[in-house]
C-alpha cells in the first residue's frame, strides 16, 4: 500500500491520539467500577448477588430492591437536618471569620491566625472524648444538636483558610468607595463582601453538606438511640459485618447507590463553583 | 491601614497619650475586627483548647465515660509495659502499622494522581467528560464506599474480585480478611479516589505559565528536562499542601473500621481504631486520651517538620 507523505505525516500524528483515547477508555473502565457494581447489584435478585458464578449484570431488573429506602426515611430526615444546619450556618460563621483576616490589621492579629491554623493539627481522636464528656454534661448527647453545634463557630480552619484568601482576592477598591459614603465594617461585609464571595461560599456549603452528608464517625461516637441516627450510621449498624442485614448484598447497594447520588447530583449542579474551589484550594494553599 | 498609620503618626508626634486613652484609641480602631471573631474565639476554645487541655488531663485518670476513680500515670505506664493488650508492643504496633500504610499510600497516590493529570491536562475533544468520570468515586460516601468494598473483595468465591481473578486465571484471595492481604487491600482501594488530586494537579498545571514551557522547548528542552525543571517545581507549593493534608488524614484513618473492624490478627488496627475501640467500646476513655495525646504529638511533630524543610517549595509570585 503507498501512501504520500503527507498522509503518512497525518497518520503519525493521529496514532498517539487514537492511544490516548484507548488508555483513556481503559482507565474510564476502572473507574467507573464502584458505580457499575453498586448499579447492577443493587437491580439483581438475592441468589444473583450470591451466586459463586462471575455474574455481570442481572437477568432481570429488581427495582423493588429500592423499597428499601422507604426503611431510611427518618433517617434521611436526620441527616437532612444535620446537613442543612451546617451546610448554612458554616460558610456564614467562616465568612464572619475570614473577613478582618482578610482586610485588616488589628493587634493580635498575626498570633489569633497561627493559633486558628494550627487547630488543622488536632487530630479528632483527641477532641471526641472530651467533647464527649462535655455533650454528656449539657445534655447534647444522643442529640442530633450534637451533630450541628459545632456549625456556629466557623467549622473547620482549612475552610476559613480558604475564605481568606478567595476575599483577599476581592478589589480593595470596593470596601474604600463604601467607606467614603460613611459604611461601617459591618455594612462592607454584609452588603459588598458577602455577595462576592458568594462563589467560595457555595464550595464551602457543598463540602460541608458532602462531609456531614457522608460523616459516620460523629454519629457514631455521640449517637445512641435508633430515632436519632443519621443515614449513614443506620447504614452501618444495618449492614456492617455484625449488622442484620449483611447478607443482603442487593439491598446494600441499593442503598449505596440511593446514598451516592445526592453528593454526584450536587456536583454536577454546582460544578462551575467546586472545580473553581478546587483551584482556589490548590493555588492558594 | 490608613486609620492604623494615623494613628501611629499622632503617637509620635509627641501626643502625650495615657493608657487609658491608648486602650481607648486601640478598642476604637478594632473593636469591630473582635466582634467579627467572636465565633472563633468561642469555637477555639471549647472546641480546640478545651478538648486538647481536658484529653491531657483524663489521661492521667481511669475515666470511664461516668466517673473518676483513680488519678496517677498509670495509663502511661501501660502504654510503656509488656500489657497484652495495651502494651508497648501493642500500641507500637497500631503506631507502625500507621507509618506503613502513610508512607506508601501518600507516595502512591500523589504521584499516581500527577500522572493521570499530566495525562489528561492537554485539551483534547471530550477530555472534560473523562476527567469528571474520573473523579465520580470520589463522590461515594466513605462508609457506602468501605462496605462496597467489603462485597467486592468478598474473601469467598461469591466475591466479584475473586472471580475476575478465577476468570483471568489467578488464584483465590482472603483480601481484607487475612494478615497477609489486608493492608494492600486496604491501600488499593485508595486507588479509586485519585481523582480528587487528579483535579487539584490539573489546577496546578493550568497555573504555570505556558510562555515558560514555550522558551524551554525553543531551548532545546525534552519533555522530561521540562517536566522537572519547570513544570513540578511550580507545581511544588500544592505538592507540599497535599503532602500536609496527606500526613494529617493518613495518620488519622479510620475508614477501615467499619469495613473489618481491628482486622484478622489486628492486621488493621490502626491508631485512631484502636483509640476509638479503646474509648468506646472497653470504656478505658483515660487510656484511650492518653493514646489520643501520643498520637497529637506524633501529628504536630510530622506536621512541623514538614513546615521546618520547606526550602524545596518554589513560591512563583510571592505575595502573601
Amino acid at each position: 500500500m503507498q501512501m504520500t507523505i503527507p498522509e503518512r505525516r497525518k497518520l503519525k500524528k493521529a496514532a498517539p491520539i487514537a492511544l490516548k483515547y484507548i488508555l483513556l477508555v481503559v482507565f474510564s473502565l476502572f473507574f467507573i467500577f464502584p458505580y457499575f457494581y453498586m448499579l447492577t447489584r443493587s437491580l439483581m435478585s438475592l441468589p444473583e448477588v450470591n451466586s459463586t458464578n462471575l455474574i455481570l449484570f442481572p437477568s432481570e431488573l429488581h427495582f423493588e430492591n429500592y423499597s428499601i429506602v422507604v426503611d431510611y426515611l427518618p433517617y434521611l430526615k436526620n441527616t437532612l437536618i444535620v446537613v442543612f444546619i451546617n451546610g448554612f450556618f458554616i460558610p456564614f460563621t467562616g465568612s464572619l471569620i475570614a473577613f478582618p483576616f482578610a482586610r485588616y490589621e488589628f493587634k493580635g492579629k498575626k498570633v489569633m491566625f497561627a493559633l486558628l491554623m494550627s487547630t488543622v493539627m488536632l487530630p479528632g481522636s483527641v477532641t471526641t472524648i472530651p467533647l464527649y464528656a462535655l455533650y454528656s454534661r449539657l445534655g447534647l448527647l444522643d442529640t442530633l444538636a450534637s451533630q450541628w453545634v459545632g456549625a456556629f463557630f466557623g467549622g473547620s480552619a482549612m475552610q476559613i483558610f480558604l475564605i481568606i484568601q478567595f476575599m483577599r482576592g476581592v478589589p480593595k477598591e470596593l470596601d474604600n468607595a463604601a467607606y467614603l459614603d460613611g459604611a461601617n465594617k459591618f455594612i462592607v461585609f454584609f452588603r459588598i463582601m458577602l455577595p462576592l464571595c458568594m462563589n467560595v461560599l457555595v464550595y464551602t456549603g457543598i463540602g460541608v453538606i458532602l462531609g456531614k452528608w457522608n460523616d459516620f464517625t460523629g454519629p457514631l461516637v455521640y449517637l445512641r438511640s435508633q430515632r436519632n441516627y443519621t443515614m449513614a450510621v443506620a447504614f452501618y449498624y444495618e449492614f456492617s459485618a455484625n449488622g442484620i442485614s449483611a447478607l443482603f448484598d442487593n439491598y446494600k447497594m441499593a442503598m449505596v447507590t440511593f446514598m451516592t447520588i445526592v453528593p454526584m447530583l450536587l456536583f454536577l449542579i454546582f460544578q462551575k463553583q467546586m472545580i473553581g474551589g478546587i483551584k482556589v484550594g490548590g493555588l492558594k494553599g | 491601614m490608613e486609620g492604623y498609620g494615623r494613628t501611629e503618626a499622632k503617637a509620635t508626634a509627641g501626643e502625650k497619650l495615657t493608657r487609658a486613652g491608648r486602650f481607648a484609641k486601640w478598642i476604637k480602631r478594632d473593636y469591630a475586627c473582635y466582634l467579627f471573631l467572636i465565633p472563633a474565639f468561642i469555637g477555639f476554645f471549647v472546641f480546640s483548647v478545651y478538648p486538647l487541655i481536658a484529653s491531657l488531663l483524663y489521661s492521667f485518670t481511669d475515666f470511664n465515660g461516668v466517673r473518676i476513680t483513680m488519678i496517677g500515670t498509670f495509663n502511661y505506664e501501660t502504654i510503656f509495659s509488656a500489657d497484652p493488650i495495651h502494651g508497648l508492643k501493642q500500641v507500637g504496633a497500631s503506631f507502625g502499622l500507621t507509618f506503613l500504610y502513610s508512607v506508601i499510600s501518600i507516595p502512591m497516590n500523589l504521584v499516581l494522581s500527577y500522572i493521570l493529570a499530566l495525562f489528561l491536562w492537554r485539551n483534547l475533544p471530550g477530555i472534560r467528560f473523562f476527567r469528571l468520570l474520573y473523579y465520580l468515586p470520589v463522590l461515594v460516601p466513605g462508609i457506602a464506599m468501605g462496605l462496597l468494598w467489603v462485597d467486592v473483595f468478598d474473601p469467598g468465591p461469591n466475591g466479584i474480585m475473586n472471580q475476575i481473578f478465577s476468570v483471568l486465571g489467578l488464584g483465590q484471595s482472603r483480601f481484607l480478611q487475612s494478615a497477609d492481604t489486608a493492608l494492600p487491600t486496604y491501600i488499593s482501594t485508595g486507588l479509586w479516589v485519585i481523582g480528587g488530586g487528579m483535579l487539584m494537579w490539573i489546577a496546578a498545571l493550568n497555573n504555570v505559565p505556558p510562555a515558560t514551557i514555550e522558551a524551554a522547548k525553543i531551548d532545546g528542552a525534552g519533555y522530561f528536562r521540562r517536566l522537572f525543571v519547570i513544570i513540578i517545581p511550580f507545581c511544588t507549593p500544592i505538592l507540599f499542601y497535599n503532602l500536609i493534608n496527606g500526613i494529617i488524614g493518613c495518620l488519622q484513618t479510620f475508614d477501615s473500621y467499619a469495613m473489618v473492624g481491628a482486622g484478622v490478627d489486628n492486621s488493621l488496627y490502626f491508631i485512631a481504631v484502636r483509640i476509638y475501640i479503646t474509648g468506646f467500646e472497653t470504656h478505658q476513655m483515660g487510656l484511650a486520651c492518653a493514646e489520643a495525646w501520643l498520637l497529637f504529638l506524633v501529628v504536630a511533630a510530622c506536621t512541623l517538620i514538614m513546615f521546618r524543610f520547606s526550602r524545596w517549595v518554589f513560591y512563583a509570585d510571592d505575595n502573601s
